[in-house]
């Protein structure tokens, strides 16, 4: 019986033994995704827009979905910090682009979908290296109209990039343009023509709606009922209330205090890119010519004719494992001092304020609560049914 | 060259048996204490400690070109009574010649990769750190019994745990294996390394090389790596230096 269950356990053992050899064999996945975005001009305007279209958006703090690769690789703690700094970084990169096409209402980055927003727009990051950026991108009014819904990609070139080695370069100097640029254009340019081909009918319901959903939010038993949702999940206004209704009134004054509070927490993503900007784009160069070193180091392994075998061939080989290594463990010491020299700012985004406490997350759930709270108060004594008037 | 070395190469086969069924125990041990943070914690601690300064022991350590020609010694005998019983016929000498051949080309790898004179090891209960000079540093976790430790388009390493030694394998891209397997003596003087180069249908070559535990200086420097202003360095307060 002992030995049967030691042969098995031999069997077990050289099962797993072939497991994992066959495992180290298997070919690396190549990288697929979409076409990059290439070169993209933003459509800006040079007069606000009309009312409208003057839509407020609000883009939240992306996800982050980590491939194998980013999984498995040395180091991947520390990546997996910077790809969080990066998820509350890239938003304000879509949300200064946004904001420069001149083409929208207030645009804010927000930790947590807001009622109030006629457009809310939903990131994931897919892919981010110095090399490769692939977002994923869902934009989405407030009737809940899908806009956008799918994935992004843009490559930089060396050009992208400063000539000169970026230990050389003074902190306070930054590199100007953002070497991904282009798939914030692209993205402003697609929700852009989204936002024209709709019809001015479809523009004033995305705004009602907006408005409506907001008051229902705080006070469904007031609001809710003026909402109608269409088989497909679609949002939409039956009737308004009445203009000099008080409780809309009272809507309207805590909505103004909402927009303070989601202007703020906005500032304090505005302050973390700013503090973060020379930093990140030290970091991204020193991403990009590690890629770029990656590959070019492949490209000549696949074009060496030296003799297989030979010792020539095997140090050749070696010497290129070597040097991939030495490079990958001074990348992880790189990406060490990024996470230990953004740690400050990322810590400056989740002080205290007002009174609230926690991250920046909590604070705003905390806000959206004392907001209800307030403004059952300020309402009590009035009646809850306003009065009606058709839209 | 010791005898127990001799014997070590003779029985190749069988310990390299010993060794799949050691490390399958080992997974199969990992596999069941992986929920077990206790287990790891304990695992680590039982480690021999590898930590210091090491400068090669030159006496003591093997010459490769001296193990060379005792390896091609030991194929000429083979390929010697693989004629008299008749048995294997030209298919064994070609492929004892191949190995032969392979085999010098191994050997002046090893002795590439093995020509530091120094090493310095940092253990914690985390991970060990060895630093050799002129070549990239060999790290390890001490929790599990094996793990996946360095991954690139040229090779791939892995590294774990053999009861108390250390011992990474790097496979390139070529197929040629090499694994470096450290053990400590229990006095905490002298750490060996056994280096071992091989690749599909040749013979491994070992190289063991000794390394004698030696004070380093203190360089009464401590350096940050940082991304804006490169590398950090400040001199060493006293308690820093205490400690």
């Amino acid at each position: 019986m002992s030995t049967l269950s030691n042969w098995h356990r031999s069997c077990v053992c050289a099962s797993l033994a072939l497991l994992i050899a066959a495992c180290a064999a298997a070919p690396e996945p190549a990288h697929s995704g979409p076409p990059p975005v290439g070169t993209v001009s933003l459509l800006t305007s040079a007069n606000p827009p009309a009312q409208a279209q003057a839509f407020d958006i609000g883009v939240l703090v992306f996800a982050s979905v980590a491939g194998d690769e980013e999984i498995t690789r040395t180091g991947a703690e520390i990546f997996s910090q910077i790809r969080k700094t990066e998820t509350q970084y890239l938003p304000v990169a879509l949300r200064i682009t946004l904001a420069a096409s001149n083409q929208w209402g207030v645009v804010r980055v927000l930790p947590d979908a807001d009622p109030s927003l006629d457009l809310t727009i939903e990131g994931t990051i897919l892919r981010s290296n110095g090399s490769d950026l692939v977002l994923h991108i869902r934009a989405v009014d407030s009737t809940g109209g899908v806009w956008l819904e799918r994935d992004y990609a843009d490559t930089a070139r060396v050009a992208d990039y400063p000539d000169a080695a970026p230990m050389l370069l003074d902190r306070g100097l930054t590199f100007g343009a953002d070497p991904f640029q282009d798939i914030y254009m692209a993205i402003a340019n697609d929700l852009l023509a989204v936002r024209q081909g709709l019809t001015q009918a479809a523009l004033d319901g995305i705004h009602n709606v907006s408005k409506l959903r907001y008051a229902s939010d705080l006070s469904p038993e007031a609001f809710s009922r003026y909402l109608a949702e269409d088989e497909q999940g679609l949002l939409s206004a039956t009737r308004l209330p009445a203009s000099n209704d008080p409780l809309l009134r009272n809507v309207a004054d805590i909505r103004a205090r909402n927009e303070i509070f989601i202007d703020t927490i906005d500032e304090y993503y505005e302050a973390l890119y700013q503090d973060l900007k020379s930093i990140y784009d030290i970091w991204r160069q020193y991403s990009f010519e590690q890629v770029s070193e990656e590959r070019n180091s492949l490209e000549r392994a696949r074009s060496g004719n030296t003799n297989s075998g030979s010792f020539e061939a095997i140090s050749q080989n070696y010497n290129r494992y070597k040097w991939s290594k030495i490079f990958e463990q001074e990348f992880v010491a790189l990406a060490s001092g990024f996470v230990s020299e953004t740690a400050p700012a990322v810590l400056e985004l989740s002080r205290n304020v007002n009174g609230l406490s926690g991250p920046v997350e909590e604070q705003y759930a905390q806000w959206r609560v004392l907001l209800r709270s307030l403004f059952e108060i300020e309402t009590e004594g009035l009646n809850s049914t306003p009065s009606l008037s058709t839209p | 060259m010791t005898q127990a070395k001799r014997r070590s190469t003779s029985r190749k086969p069988l310990i390299r048996i010993a060794l799949a069924f050691i490390a399958g125990l080992g997974l199969l041990n990992s596999a069941l204490s992986a929920e077990d943070p206790t287990a790891q914690a304990r695992s680590a601690r039982l480690r021999p400690n590898f930590e210091g300064s090491w400068e090669k022991d030159f006496g003591r350590s093997d010459k490769w070109e001296v193990e060379v020609q005792r390896t091609i010694d030991q194929l000429n005998r083979e390929m010697e009574r693989s004629q008299g019983r008749g048995d294997g016929g030209s298919i064994g000498i070609s492929g004892s010649r191949r190995g032969a051949g392979n085999l010098i080309s191994h050997a002046r790898l090893a002795e590439l990769i093995t020509r530091q004179t120094t090493m310095r090891i940092v253990q914690t209960d985390a991970e060990v750190r060895i630093e050799r000079p002129g070549d990239a540093a060999l790290i390890c976790g001490t929790k599990s019994s094996e793990e996946d430790s360095f991954n690139s388009p040229h090779g791939k390493e892995y590294c774990g745990w053999d009861r108390q030694q250390l011992v990474f394998q790097i496979s390139l891209t070529d197929g040629v294996l090499i694994e470096h397997r450290f053990s400590v003596d229990p006095s905490g003087e002298s750490l060996s390394m056994l280096t071992s180069v091989s690749s599909r249908n040749s013979l491994p070559f070992n190289l063991i090389s000794f390394y004698n535990a030696y004070d380093a200086p203190e360089d009464g420097i401590h350096c940050v790596q940082t991304l804006s202003r490169g590398r950090v360095c400040s001199a060493r307060s006293p308690e820093d230096t205490a400690r």
